[in-house]
Formats: C-alpha cells, structure tokens, sequence
C-alpha cells in the first residue's frame, strides 16, 4: 500500500468502509514513520481548523480596495491656475481654440499621475498624448471652472483603436456630477489597442452652455 | 469636492469592484490568514490579489465562481513572494537546530493545551516550503476538497496527493522533532548562551 493511498484512507477518509483496506493502512502505519508523522500533522491541523482567525484589522478591506483602483479613485482637485479669470470655464479650451488655448489646454489638461513617464505633449493645436499599446495609462483631465456647477454633464467619446480601461466595448460614456469652482480632475485610464490610436473627447454641460475638447491618442 | 468617476450602468468600475470584492473578502482573508498566520501578512496578500483582480474585473464579473480565480491567484502571489523574498527563511530540516523549536520557561500541565500547539505549528510552519504551507492551509485546514484544489492550483489528483502527503510528513516530522527536545536539553543550551 501507498502512502498516499494510507493518508487518503485514514486522514481524508476516502474508502473508510473498507476493513480489509483499513487493516492494510494500519499494518502500513506500524512500518512507516513518514505516514505516522503524516497523521500527527493532520491532527493538529483538524485542531487548527476549529481554531478563530483573528479579525483583519479596521479599515483592512478600504484600504485594500484603494490600492487596487489607485488612479481610478476620484483625485482630490487641484488648482492647476490660481490667477482669477473672468471667463465662463475659463480653463476649458473653446471649440475654435487658438494656438495659446490649445496650448493652456495641454499644459492644464494632461497631466500623468502615478506614471513612470509623462505622457508625450506635442505642441500642436490638439493636445496628444502617447501610450504604449495594451497598457492601461492614466489621463488626467483638469476642468477649471471659476464657479460651482452643480449638476452639470460629463460625456467621454472615445474613437479608434483606444478604449477605457473596464469598458470593452463602449464608445461613449455620460454622466452627472457637481463640478467645484477651481480644477476639477478627471482621470480616465485609456489603452491603446492599436498602432493608429484615437481620439479622446470630453464633453462638459451645463444648461445651455458646453465646453467639448479633443485629446489625440496615440500609440 | 466634485467625484468624477466612470459610471456605467448607474455603477461606477470602484462600485462594481468594491461589491466583487466585497463578497469574497472573508474567504480570501480567512485563506490569507491560513498561509501567512499573520494578520498583517494576510491583509497584504490580500491587498495584493485585489491589484491583480481589478485589472480582470470585467472578466472576474463573468465568472459563476470569481473565487476560484481569486484563490488561484492569491496561491501564486504567496508562492512568489516567499521564493522571492523569503527563501532565506526556509531552513534545511538537516541544518535545522530543534532547540529552536522548544517552548520558553518550564514545562507547566496546560503545555498541552491549544495554543501551545498552536504555537509550536507556528514554529513548524516556518520551515515548510510555500506550496506545503499553501496546500495544507486550504486542505487540512479551511477543508477544501481535491476536486476544489485541483481547480484553484492545476495538479492532478495524484499530485496533490503526493505533494499533501509530504507536506504533512515533514509538518509531523518537524513537530515530533520539537516535542522530543528533552526540556533541559533546551535550558541548557540556552544557559550556555
């Protein structure tokens, strides 16, 4: 008779009907100190199993979810420009944006968190950035606002080879929220699925009035 | 403070997270507890697992039984991070000094009680490789079934019988080495310190 076969008789039970089968394991057991060794151990661990595990600690199960979706959290805002501004949305980029808005944009809008690398900024008349293929990177969105706006709308598009991390599939997203005045940040973890990128646009309204900006990605 | 985050289906990506986890965090904690003994390590094992589950989440939703992947990866990160980290600690039962096992003071009746052996399976436990403390933890110890192993670590039956069988044979053979140090024998060596 096998070790193996004496533990599944006398330790797991498998067979325990059979006497001759047990007398067999038992005769086994007198000449085997490893199987007798075997059973010292599976009787303590039957011991162990009634024994309580101490509870985690408070906040254990907070805390190992934050770990986990770091980055996907909502980010506490941060001004990213203390000057006072007298334009409605002032850090937003307007749909026919000059080349000095789109350049405030990028340097507001894209700002990597958490990342080894800052994702490249080209200066151009869209902000882009430039992700590895197939991983997951974090781009941050700064809305600036001088006012609160309450209920306002937040819209992500996403065209091309890119989607957002958790949304296989989906090509838009909308959704409601309060916006505080100063920035307000917006981190969308996007990945590149393929060499010839995307586009990513963000859409936010509120009332009558919309603010829409483009992000080039690419891969 | 305005919270931006993703939403879909009125549930943001955290939200889904935080209930898939949240349904599994006993098990996974309580197995976690069982391999490491620690609570401290155990919170981190399993802090561990969720950074791996919350990239898979879409797929983990999909799944009838998200825990066996859970416990699957949970299994890999300790087998990793003992080889990685820790296989300084795993001694040779050759090289091993068995007065290292023996409890401190005198030899009281209730020596025999639980959590003397409680803690001398502390000691034993120490020196056994990850995949015994692993495979005993879920077996002998949370009562999982061969069938339920063989899907949370791959083997074959016959394997993980074979493995189960000699990691119970070295755990007694570490325990009856301890339980076998003369107490003096211990004393002694510790006065000549």
């Amino acid at each position: 008779m096998k070790c193996e076969d004496v533990q599944s008789l006398l330790i797991d039970g498998c067979g325990a009907g059979n006497a001759a089968a047990r007398r067999s394991a038992m005769e086994h057991l007198v000449d085997c100190e490893s199987c007798r060794d075997a059973q010292l151990a599976a009787g303590l661990l039957r011991v162990e199993r009634a024994r309580p595990v101490p509870p985690p600690r408070p906040g254990a199960f907070e805390r190992a979810i934050a770990a986990a979706t770091r980055g996907a959290r909502p980010v506490p805002p941060s001004r990213v420009d203390a000057r006072p501004r007298s334009g409605f949305w002032a850090g937003l980029a307007v749909g026919s944006g000059t080349m000095a808005a789109a350049a405030a944009l990028a340097w507001a809008v894209l700002v990597a968190r958490d990342a080894p690398t800052l994702p490249q900024i080209e200066a151009a008349t869209t902000p882009q950035v430039t992700l590895a293929l197939y991983e997951p990177h974090d781009v941050n969105i700064a809305v600036d606002t001088p006012s609160p706006l309450t209920d306002a709308e937040i819209r992500v598009v996403l065209t091309g080879a890119i989607e957002l991390d958790g949304f296989k599939n989906q090509r838009e997203l909308r959704w409601r929220t309060n916006l505080d005045a100063g920035a307000n940040q917006l981190t969308l973890p996007i990945i590149a699925t393929g060499s010839g990128g995307g586009q990513l646009l963000v859409e936010v309204q509120h009332g009558q009035k919309r603010r829409t900006f483009v992000v080039d990605v690419r891969a | 403070m305005a919270r931006l985050t993703v939403i879909r289906g009125g549930r943001s990506t955290v939200e889904r997270f935080e209930a898939l986890i949240g349904r599994h965090y006993q098990l996974l904690y309580r197995t976690a507890y069982r391999f490491t003994r620690s609570v401290h390590d155990a919170e981190d094992l399993v802090q561990e697992v969720c950074v791996r589950a919350y990239a898979r989440l879409d797929e983990l939703e999909q799944l009838d039984q998200p825990h066996s992947w859970l416990l699957c990866v949970m299994r890999r990160i300790f087998i990793d991070q003992l080889r990685r980290f820790d296989r300084s600690h795993v001694d040779s039962m050759d090289v091993h000094d068995a007065s290292a096992f023996a409890a401190d003071g005198p030899e009281p009746p209730e020596q025999t009680d639980a959590a003397l052996w409680s803690r001398r399976l502390d000691e034993a436990w120490r020196h056994l490789d990850e995949d015994q403390r692993s495979l005993l933890a879920m077996h002998d110890i949370e009562g999982y079934t061969l069938a339920e192993l063989m899907e949370i670590t791959g083997l074959k039956e016959g394997t993980l019988k074979s493995r189960l069988h000699r990691a119970r044979a070295r755990l007694g053979k570490l325990l009856r080495l301890e339980e076998r140090t003369p107490r003096s024998m211990t004393t002694g060596a510790r006065g000549q310190k």
